[in-house]
């Protein structure tokens, strides 16, 4: 085994001033937090991929696929250093790699997406399916802190003859190699990897699943690169270290999963709900209408103008954000802005017995929070990125009405008193 | 012909499984082998008159793992 040059021992301390990094980006994102933004593929949840892969995501595929990438990357400087003295052959190799890599993920990603596409699950069905993945991922996670032999079953593995054909190929020494050798690594992931591999079948979508796996991917590239161009294996202590933070990331991602299945069985989950009856309220009409000729200028539609807007269109003064106000017609109206952030108000509140419509507004809204859900009342809408939906239902008991968004990120409570 | 199984308990991946055939069908003598990654063990099938079972070892002790005779050497 070659032993690490000076580089190498850095790269553990720089993996973890990257994590430093990656948890103060995180804690940035205002109104958000890693498990909601995970949940979305709008421009900043992909960020958040990214810098997973940049690093959990980095030191643990380093610690699976780098051995496979130092291998073929000597074999690749040996043969073209002769005519290229400078060691082009193994930046060229390391660059057709982690190319055909990204390219091979990103289809693999796509295909995921599809997957879930093809099945349309109703959201408790979502939630359980939600709840399984976090605890397939908590198995992973309990692999790679190696507590006992019976979790490396949650580890895929790439059938024998596939094994022997990368190990084969990876002696060869031809152009080709690289790039044969880094997309056929899909077929070895490593945990975080096949946490990402999961989100992107939960996203339902094909280009989501896609642009998920490429956030991913690219996002473990430059520790590769190192690796690549270091053409250093990795020490067994090293890999270690690396597995570790992995697997801790993996946790929370189980987690973030879990809770989000959850929240869409109907629980509200780290929101403290007023103690109260059992919610069995039963809606006059849980289908919600539509109605497109409601739909108001977006400039109205910010969430703090939402109950300012009912109350002047009504020609009464507003009250306070998240009380219900009584329409002429006998409903009691309450008003929900759903933003890129989540849901604003988050808590409300209606009386038990009286007919209440529910108004939905978006404005420029691309986050899975168009994607409302009330687990209690079968209500399960896709929102317009920028309008107004309408959903009628009559709370008959004092409780609670939990909603979310259709990943079980977002989440809030309709609360309903006599 | 004969048959080994070693006992592998470091391994903590697919490619360790991948590393570990390589580091023995490098060996002049090696038949077969199939590592299990679920199992931790490799089971070898090897010529007796070509290679030992303290050689299958010390490759995969070089490629870093550490190695242990679980069966003695018997005929498949």
């Amino acid at each position: 085994m070659p032993s690490p040059s000076p580089w190498t021992r850095h790269i553990p301390m720089a993996g973890l001033v990257i994590l430093l990094l990656f948890l103060i980006a995180i804690s940035s994102l205002a109104g958000s937090t890693f498990l909601t933004s995970l949940g979305l593929t709008s421009s900043a949840s992909l960020g958040v991929i990214f810098l997973t892969g940049l690093t959990a995501g980095g030191l643990s595929c380093l610690a699976v696929q780098g051995g496979l990438l130092a291998t073929t990357v000597a074999q690749q400087a040996t043969q073209t250093d002769l005519s290229h003295p400078q060691g082009s052959g193994r930046l060229t190799a390391t660059v057709l790699f982690l190319g055909a890599k990204l390219v091979a993920y990103t289809l693999l990603g796509a295909l995921l997406g599809s997957l879930g596409a093809v099945v349309s699950l109703s959201p408790s069905a979502r939630g359980w399916l939600q709840i399984l993945i976090g605890l397939f991922m908590i198995g992973v996670a309990l692999q790679m802190f190696d507590v006992h032999p019976v979790f490396r079953r949650f580890l895929i593995q790439p059938p024998k003859a596939v094994q022997r054909y990368i190990r084969r190929l990876s002696k060869r020494g031809d152009r080709v190699t690289p790039l044969a050798l880094g997309a056929l690594t899909v077929f070895i992931p490593c945990g975080v990897t096949q946490a990402m591999a999961l989100l992107a079948v939960s996203a339902g979508s094909p280009l989501q699943g896609a642009l998920i796996m490429f956030a991913f991917v690219l996002g473990t590239s430059p520790l590769f690169f190192v690796l690549g161009l270091l053409t250093s294996r990795l020490t067994q202590a090293w890999q270690g270290a690396f597995r570790t933070l992995s697997a801790l990331a993996i946790v929370v991602m189980a987690l973030s999963s879990g809770i989000g299945g959850v929240r869409l069985l109907g629980y509200t989950v780290g929101f403290p709900v007023t103690p109260a009856p059992s919610s069995a309220q039963a809606p006059t009409n849980p289908v919600p209408e539509a109605r497109p000729s409601d739909t108001r200028p977006s400039s109205e539609s910010d969430s703090a103008a939402s109950d300012t807007w009912i109350a002047q269109a009504e020609g009464r003064a507003p009250t306070q954000a998240g009380t219900a106000v009584m329409g002429a017609d006998g409903f009691q109206e309450i008003t929900i802005a759903a933003t890129d952030w989540g849901y604003e108000p988050t808590r409300l509140k209606v009386r038990a017995g009286t007919p209440t419509r529910l108004t939905l507004v978006t404005e420029n809204n691309y986050s899975c929070a168009r994607n409302f859900v009330i687990p209690d009342l079968q209500v399960d809408l896709i929102l317009p990125e920028t309008g107004k939906e309408k959903v009628e239902f009559l709370p008959e008991r004092a409780g609670a009405i939990a909603f979310t968004c259709g990943m079980g990120m977002y989440q809030g409570v309709i609360e309903v008193v006599e | 012909m004969n048959t080994i199984t070693l006992l592998i308990p470091q391994m903590h991946c697919t490619a360790c499984v991948m590393t570990i055939d390589g580091a023995l069908e490098d060996l002049v003598g090696v038949v077969q082998v199939d590592t299990s990654f679920v199992h931790g063990r490799s089971t070898i099938a090897y010529d007796p008159q070509q290679v030992t079972p303290e050689a299958m070892v010390a490759a995969i002790r070089d490629a870093g793992y550490q190695a242990e005779l679980l069966s003695a050497p018997g005929r498949p």
